[in-house]
């Protein structure tokens, strides 16, 4: 698929941030990617596999992950490594700073968190 | 096992992925079945099996949620509707909508709701056994940690020659010197009279080492376990209750601890309690006492009767330790060269103690749940084709909901919600049947299943149903749903739709249905075929014995009330006396292992002469030594079980304690030892031959061989003393239990009556046990085959009924559409019996596809029951042949009644419904 227009994409859907902000750290496989989750959610966000898949699937078309060749001796062969893209690093920190605006307009009319 | 379900899970996974589209599939189908494996192993350590169903129940499921969202959901970047609200609203109207439509059609509800019931039931019942007996772990501590050890002979090399359990100076040699093992506990089983209570009872009892509760980790939930100490000679003797007997026979009493009972006559202390948890590894238990053994002076080498549980240190795999066993078996062998004992060709061996105990039963139990999965797969093809006859039905009012703008998704999603309303009610429906079945199937099976206490329906076994429902529900529901999903709309509003493109595919689908559970049930058949045959010719098996007329029953006799052994001889002698003499009685005698009731122990004989035949170990000059079955019997035993005598001739009155010692032997070990006859008057000793203090016997007699262990065991040597010169000669080998046996003319039941009469006049205190028929005992022998065959007999019966079913269905729905061309032809002249033959002859066709197809599958998977067989071939011509035979014959009863049906059809009217 082309490369999309960053603006489009967002609001970001839930799953979507989630995974970019697990690959942000570096690149991971899909079950590395969903015990991360699990693990930063506190177990609120589990990524089953079809819906993990599905998701990937999704940011690759949209190239915002790639699929890497990763060094390691102990894998075994079906172990395939995901990384962020330039433009999903984009689209991620677009989000970010969407966020962001939200949480300063909400803070500016007296709302706090809890 | 576990790894076995592991991979039959991923397979379903992995077929299951077919929901996903191809380019997603191809694109991620491994990472994902990857994934399935590491989730999988994730849960197994952090929640256990019942963890891992549960998991796997939701990776199917959200499977089957993504896969019908990426097929038939919205394109990508649409706007978003609230998810949750969208498929809550879906999910409740489509329930709704589900259960109004299987309400309106109460006889498709009630036909599909049974098949499926049936199906879920019996598998659920069956998963429950097999969950019972084989999946659930051990009642002990660290249950992986225990191993059964037990001797074996290797003739030559690594060739197996027997099992033996071990003497008391192997027992605490290898205990001592084996650093495998943290501690190994000896014992063994039998029968006790149980008295100082208001009712004497005879009870089975294990005879344990000190330290056997620790080595099972077993608490005891009143008092305490035995102490070392307890196990010297001088001491106490000391008891601890089993959970069932002290509720029976002591009220539950909690001040029970430090009461006296009388075990066999001699007083005991009780020290404690078992927990109602504790099961005796191996058949029920209901006391357990101290077994003294005397570590200065243990008993002879030769005498085999502990069987022994060790406890593996923890971090030592069974191979590490076996490996250590071999070695120390090595240094034995060169460091004690002359000692009779364990050695590198008769080593201590061991296996895991669940393989032990269940190891046995796993190929039958697997074979039963395969079986049973067919039939279900059997009931899943039946509801799928009247899921699709049905849905045809209602193609009108699916176009209607197209045509209002449903799309193609929410049509599929619905058909999919109403089949899993369908399996969900079965699944319940099921699940009732399958406790009911459990409770039969307890009774049923066979006397000495052990754990049969602990088949229950519990989480797993739920889980199992609740899976197995739901894979049900989307097996059937998928055909459907793709069917919906091609969909004509066009056609659907003209209402006739079987000429259409879909309609041919949909009756090509549904004609490989029902070739496909015909083939499924004649494998079924074949199996269960194949099963009873072999249970026929075992029981057609000729045991070596006459049963006809033949009663037995056990008692042991109590040193209090026959200190001595001339007590005991008196006790003997009088009581055949007496049952002798009762009308109608042919012969009465007693044995010490009745064959196909109990085991005899095997001792190791020292034999005089030249031997011809092959020994067990090696010849010392004019000596060597050989193990045989060591029976004890009394003169008229022989006559009662009408076992023939070749050659010379059987105990009578004068083989008494001061008489010269004589033996029998059986066939078996004469043809052995000298195949070229001329055993008569040989001499032999029990004992190995150092140190020997047996008196030399002399052999007098060789009887016909009988099978002593089961109807499908090989003849083993036989060595037989008379009872009194036993006592007199070996004391310690003799003993006070004997299996009492009488042949009358009259039935069973009035020979028990009377012989019970003269034993009650004989010793009014004496408990007795397993009265029954010979025929009985025999019976019993058999019962774990029976199981497997009988239950393998029902399912195939079931499968049989399904295929029926579905050809009947088929056939009704063909000649319900061809009504117009029916009636054209018969317009046109075709008479009755052309209609009815060309029904039939389709009816035909499927079902040589389908039973071609099943034989080919039966013949290439019939290996599978090769280890339940007896004397039967996998291949067995009659059981291929017939098999399909009586499944086609069903089936084309099945469609002769749509058949005639179509003759029935009127040309004039069959028009005007057009």
């Amino acid at each position: 698929m082309a490369r999309s227009d960053t603006a489009a994409l967002l609001p970001l859907k839930q799953n979507w941030l989630h995974i970019l902000l697990s690959l942000a750290e570096g690149p991971f496989h899909g079950y590395a990617i969903m015990q991360e989750v699990e693990e930063r959610t506190n177990g609120r966000i589990r990524l089953w596999p079809a819906t993990l898949y599905g998701t990937i699937r999704r940011l690759e078309n949209e190239a915002l992950i790639e699929s890497v060749d990763v060094e390691s001796q102990d894998d075994d062969e079906r172990r395939q490594y995901y990384a962020i893209t330039r433009l999903g690093r984009r689209v991620l920190s677009a989000e970010v700073g969407r966020l962001e605006q939200l949480v300063q307009l909400a803070r500016s009319k007296g709302v706090a968190s809890i | 096992m576990r790894v076995r379900l592991h991979g039959a899970a991923r397979s379903v996974y992995r077929t299951l992925l077919m929901v996903l589209p191809g380019e997603f599939r191809s694109r991620y189908g491994n990472e994902m079945v990857s994934v399935f494996d590491q989730v999988t192993i994730a849960a197994r350590r952090r929640r256990g099996w019942p963890g891992v169903l549960v998991t796997w129940l939701r990776m199917f499921g959200e499977l089957g949620i993504v896969g019908i969202r990426e097929r038939f959901g919205r394109q990508e970047r649409e706007p978003e509707l609230p998810r949750k609200v969208w498929v809550k609203d879906m999910l409740r109207n489509d329930v709704r909508y589900a259960i109004r439509a299987l309400r309106k059609s109460p006889g498709f509800a009630a036909v599909v709701i049974a098949t499926l019931a049936i199906g879920v039931g019996a598998n659920t019942a069956i998963f429950s056994v097999v969950n019972g007996v084989i999946l659930r772990a051990l009642p002990y501590e660290e249950p992986d940690r225990l191993a059964a050890l037990w001797l074996e002979f290797r003739r030559s090399g690594s060739q197996h020659g027997g099992e033996i359990v071990a003497s008391e100076p192997e027992y605490l040699d290898f205990s001592s010197e084996s650093s495998s093992f943290q501690s190994i506990a000896g014992y063994w089983t039998g029968e006790a009279n149980l008295g100082g209570l208001a009712e004497p009872e005879r009870i089975s009892m294990a005879a344990v080492s000190a330290n056997f509760l620790q080595v099972l980790g077993v608490s005891p939930a009143l008092g305490r376990g035995f102490v070392i100490g307890e196990d010297l000679r001088e001491a106490d003797d000391v008891v601890v209750l089993g959970d069932a007997l002290w509720r029976r026979s002591f009220g539950s009493a909690t001040d029970v601890v430090g009461r006296t009972v009388l075990m066999n006559g001699r007083p005991a202390t009780v020290i404690g309690v078992l927990p109602g948890s504790f099961r005796f590894p191996g058949g029920d238990v209901e006391i357990l006492r101290i077994n003294k053994i005397d570590p200065i002076n243990p008993a002879g080498r030769s005498s085999h009767y502990l069987s022994m549980i060790g406890r593996l240190r923890a971090g030592i795999s069974m191979e590490a330790a076996r490996a250590e066993t071999a070695t120390l078996m090595s240094r034995w062998d060169s460091a004690f060269p002359d000692r009779h004992g364990p050695s590198v060709t008769h080593p201590i061996v061991f296996n895991s103690l669940r393989e032990r105990m269940v190891g046995h039963l796993r190929p039958a139990l697997l074979i039963l749940l395969g079986a049973v999965g067919l039939v279900l797969l059997i009931a899943c093809a039946n509801v799928a084709n009247l899921m699709i006859a049905r849905a045809e039905g209602r193609q009108r009012e699916i176009g209607i909901r197209a045509a209002l703008g449903a799309s193609r998704g929410r049509l599929v999603a619905q058909v999919l919600v109403d089949s899993l309303v369908i399996a969900i009610v079965s699944g319940a429906v099921g699940l009732a049947l399958a406790a009911i079945g459990v409770k039969i199937l307890a009774q049923l099976g066979p006397v000495d299943l052990p754990r049969i206490h602990d088949i229950q329906i519990d989480g797993v076994v739920l889980a199992f149903a609740a899976s197995a429902s739901l894979a049900t529900g989307l097996l059937f529901g998928i055909a459907p749903a793709f069917a919906a999903a091609q969909s004509d709309l066009s056609a659907m509003f003209k209402g006739t739709n079987q000429f259409t493109t879909a309609g041919t595919r949909r009756l090509f689908f549904r004609n490989a249905l029902v070739v496909g559970e015909i083939g499924l049930a004649v494998v079924l058949v074949v199996g269960a075929a194949l099963l009873i045959k072999s249970f026929a010719r075992l029981t057609d098996v000729d045991p070596g014995f006459r049963t006809a007329g033949v009663i037995t029953l056990d008692f042991s006799l109590n040193t209090a009330t026959y200190p001595n052994d001339e007590d005991v001889a008196r006790f003997h002698t009088e009581l055949v006396e007496r049952v002798e003499a009762l009308p109608g009685i042919v012969a009465a005698g007693a044995v010490r292992a009745l064959p196909l009731h109990a085991t005899p122990g095997i001792e190791t004989l020292t034999i005089y002469g030249g031997v011809e035949g092959t020994v067990d170990e090696l010849d010392t000059g004019d000596r060597s030594t050989f193990n045989a079955m060591y029976q004890i019997a009394s003169p008229g035993y022989f006559q009662a079980l009408s076992i023939p005598l070749l050659e010379g001739r059987i105990f009578d009155r004068g083989d008494v304690a001061g008489s010269v010692p004589v033996a029998i032997i059986n066939e078996t070990m004469a043809d052995r030892l000298w195949p070229n006859g001329g055993a008569i008057g040989k001499r032999l000793r029990l004992g190995a031959f150092a140190n020997n203090p047996n008196p030399e016997m002399t052999i007098v007699g060789v009887l016909g061989d009988v099978l002593q262990t089961s109807l499908d065991a090989q003849y083993a040597p036989q060595l037989f003393v008379p009872r009194q010169q036993a006592a007199a000669n070996y004391g310690g080998l003799a003993t006070r239990f004997a299996t009492f046996v009488a042949r009358a003319e009259t039935d069973p039941v009035t020979t028990i009556r009377a012989v019970r009469n003269e034993l009650r006049a004989l010793d009014p205190g004496l408990p007795v046990a397993d009265m029954q028929s010979m025929e009985r005992v025999v019976a019993q022998s058999v019962s774990d085959r029976r199981f497997t065959s009988l239950l393998m007999g029902i399912f195939s019966a079931i499968a049989l009924v399904l295929g029926a079913v579905g050809i009947y269905g088929l056939m009704s729905y063909n000649v319900a559409r061809r009504t117009r061309e029916i009636g054209l032809r018969m317009a046109l002249g075709a008479n009755r019996g052309n209609v009815i033959g060309s029904v039939v002859l389709q009816a035909g066709i499927l079902t040589l596809v389908g039973a071609s197809v099943g034989i080919v599958v039966a013949f290439l998977t019939s290996r599978v029951v090769a280890g339940l067989l007896f004397n039967v071939s996998v291949r067995d011509p009659v059981v291929f042949v017939g098999a399909p035979i009586l499944l086609a014959l069903v089936a084309l009863l099945a469609a002769y009644v749509p058949a005639r049906r179509a003759a029935m059809v009127d040309p004039v009217e069959a028009f005007r419904a057009e």
